[in-house]
């Protein structure tokens, strides 16, 4: 059997990593969406990705926030964009983040399901493999 | 040793752009990235007007049906079929 490469969990890095840097503009930074939104929220899913290379893992993740009003909501995903864009060459708790590439950028873009205002992007970390 | 001369072929280019080939590659990659959407979302593939990459061949994927933009909405599912374009 070959060298096994584990993807690191890049959105558990992620998740961190918006926490610190949000600071108090987000009540809450999570993967999942509590059954009581807080008034301010942001929430980081893995949409996709691929193995670049032996060495290098491509990890796309949309990023979604929410708030009282779209000038806070806003805010809150421009704030968000600007630190994962940060993250470039930075150590994100234990996830090396080699690269980051735009996908797609801050987009209003309405929750069916809340009447609070959403802004999302979509950015890929690359990222590297663990070997087990 | 002559030093290697390189010469840019633009009709090619052009040739490549507006091929039945690159327009069959562009139409099985939206159609794998709408079939894995789901029902309700559906792929197209135009020929852009105008010359350079203008007219390029364009390919989309979009949500056709109330259902499916409910559906895109609340999951991001075009996003997350994205790589299928190989975008």
């Amino acid at each position: 059997m070959g060298e096994v490469l584990v993807s690191p969990d890049v959105e558990a890095a992620a998740v961190v990593w918006l926490r610190n840097g949000l600071g108090s503009l987000a009540d809450k930074v999570a993967t999942r969406v509590p059954t009581t939104m807080p008034a301010k929220m942001v929430r980081v899913s893995l949409t996709g990705g691929s193995r670049l290379d032996v060495a290098t893992d491509v990890a796309q993740l949309t990023v979604e926030c929410w708030a009282v009003d779209e000038p806070a909501a806003s805010n809150i995903a421009r704030t968000a964009q600007a630190l994962m864009f940060s993250a470039a060459g930075m150590a994100a708790g234990a996830v090396f983040v080699r690269r980051v590439d735009s996908v797609g950028g801050v987009q209003f873009f309405p929750d069916p399901d809340t009447a609070k205002p959403r802004y999302q992007f979509t950015v890929r970390w690359h990222v590297r493999p663990a070997s087990i | 040793m002559g030093n290697p001369k390189f010469k840019w072929n633009p009709a090619g280019f052009e040739a490549i752009r507006r091929s039945p080939a690159a327009v069959s590659l562009l139409e099985g990659k939206v159609d794998a990235a709408a079939s894995a959407a789901g029902p309700g979302y559906v792929g197209s593939v135009v020929q852009g007007v105008g010359r350079g990459t203008l007219g390029r061949a364009i390919g989309t994927v979009f949500t056709d049906d109330f259902k499916a933009i409910r559906d895109n909405a609340k999951n991001n599912t075009l996003v997350r079929v994205f790589d299928r374009l190989g975008g």
